[in-house]
């Protein structure tokens, strides 16, 4: 009777006291560290410090189960969007499929019927029918070529690089194709611009895409006005903003939705495979930036690439 | 074939590498072909002219080869239609059927399309 009562309620030997703290501290940073299974050891004497111990099990036993079923919900929403992904590139490359059948079919039609023609007639085809096969070839080989470029954005290699790197590479390759073309070119670089973790030359590849979109817009402009892209660089918020502008006759309302569709072009059959921004989309996603249509000032087009700045202190 | 009134094709076809092959493989058949890029252009035309057939492509500037088809079925029943195309939805081809015109698929030779032209040639003898 005594000896209960002192159980139940007297004051716990000291070392008891803190023997039982310390193992009850050892599980509750082993929970805290993920090892949901630590339980502290019972007495079963129902004294302060063997309630406390209950206490801690349960506890470690409840959250156990939570971050159980928490785990299996993060990994089916996992599952899930990895399907949705999976399903919208699948459509895209139906997409892509019809669009490559539709482009090689028009060169294939004109092989086709020259080779038939000539076996009919009996007669070997004329020189301007092997001027027409050359044509066609060479409009399969710019598909053939725009369909390995988007497939190609899978393998990227990113390295920490200069800001300004992709406008100058691009410059370098363009500049003086655009000068030739009697297009006025400006660039303009930001003060201080941060380091980008890039692939260079697919980024060059995606201002020279939109720096060639510009220079065919102004080929087609009628109006007075010197033909003018700005091309450049500045830091915002963390990002780096790429732009290039024309001051050509601007996108049509109703194709402004479609422009990085795959295979849509509003060039002459021919001569676009309107690979070209879909193609600048997926590299530019690859970065983790976006691409984006504005309307220019004036009426000419803008397209703002927003790639996100490597962070100040080499970590990527 | 009928010597005293040659086949008359009209051929509405936008890419100018394949409307220039066709028009010379067709000309094989017939003196008489009008070509043209633009579908629009078409339907204008062919309110004017008399065509004993009509070869176009089906995604064109102006109207598709299904709006010529359509527009043919109804204004002019006698003459026969032919859309040519790379790519052919389902539902496109269930539209092209239904305007009563044949579907023939890029890319086909010019044998198929001499044999479709000697074929728009059993035409009725005048009403």
């Amino acid at each position: 009777m005594g000896d209960l009562s002192q159980a139940e309620g007297g004051a716990l030997p000291a070392h008891e006291l803190e023997a039982g703290i310390a193992a009850i501290t050892a599980v509750l940073l082993d929970v805290a560290s993920g090892r949901f299974d630590a339980r502290a050891p019972r007495t079963n004497t129902g004294d302060a410090l063997d309630v406390l111990a209950f206490l801690v099990n349960a506890t470690a036993e409840e959250v156990a189960t939570l971050v159980g079923e928490l785990r299996a919900e993060r990994d089916e929403l996992r599952r899930a969007q990895a399907k949705l992904v999976h399903a919208a590139k699948l459509a895209a490359l139906g997409e892509l499929a019809g669009g490559v059948a539709h482009e090689l079919n028009q060169p294939l039609t004109v092989i086709l019927q020259i080779v038939e023609l000539s076996q009919i007639v009996g007669k070997p085809p004329r020189p301007e029918d092997l001027e027409l096969i050359r044509k066609a070839i060479e409009r399969m080989a710019r598909i053939v070529d725009g369909v390995r470029s988007f497939a190609r954005s899978s393998a990227m290699r990113a390295v920490l690089s200069p800001g300004r790197a992709p406008v100058d590479a691009a410059l370098e390759l363009f500049a003086e194709h655009l000068r030739r073309d009697g297009v006025q070119v400006v660039a303009s670089f930001g003060e201080g611009l941060p380091q980008v973790m890039a692939d260079v030359d697919r980024l060059q590849q995606v201002l020279v895409n939109l720096l060639a979109n510009a220079r065919d817009a102004l080929a087609e402009r009628s109006a007075s006005g010197e033909p003018r892209i700005d091309v450049g660089v500045h830091a915002s918020d963390g990002w780096l903003v790429y732009s290039v502008a024309d001051n050509g006759p601007g996108v049509a309302p109703e194709h402004q939705a479609h422009l990085f569709d795959p295979f849509f072009t509003t060039k002459d059959v021919g001569k676009g495979t309107g690979l070209g921004l879909s193609v600048s989309y997926g590299i530019v996603r690859d970065h983790g930036g976006d691409i984006a249509f504005e309307p220019g000032a004036g009426g000419g087009a803008r397209f703002v690439l927003r790639i996100p700045a490597a962070r100040a202190h080499g970590a990527p | 074939v009928s010597a005293a009134s040659p086949l008359r094709v009209l051929l509405v076809e936008d890419d100018p590498l394949v409307s220039s092959i066709l028009a010379r493989v067709i000309a094989e058949a017939t003196p008489k072909v009008v070509s043209l890029n633009d579908g629009r252009a078409a339907l204008a035309v062919l309110r004017d002219a008399q065509f004993d057939m009509v070869i176009s492509d089906l995604r064109m500037p102006g109207a598709s080869g299904i709006e010529i088809a359509e527009w043919i079925r109804r204004e002019r029943p006698e003459t026969r239609v032919v859309v040519i195309s790379g790519f052919v939805r389902d539902a496109e081809e269930v539209a092209i059927l239904a305007a009563g015109a044949r579907l023939l698929r890029k890319p086909f030779g010019a044998a198929d399309l001499l044999s479709l032209l000697a074929a728009g040639d059993d035409r009725p003898t005048s009403p």
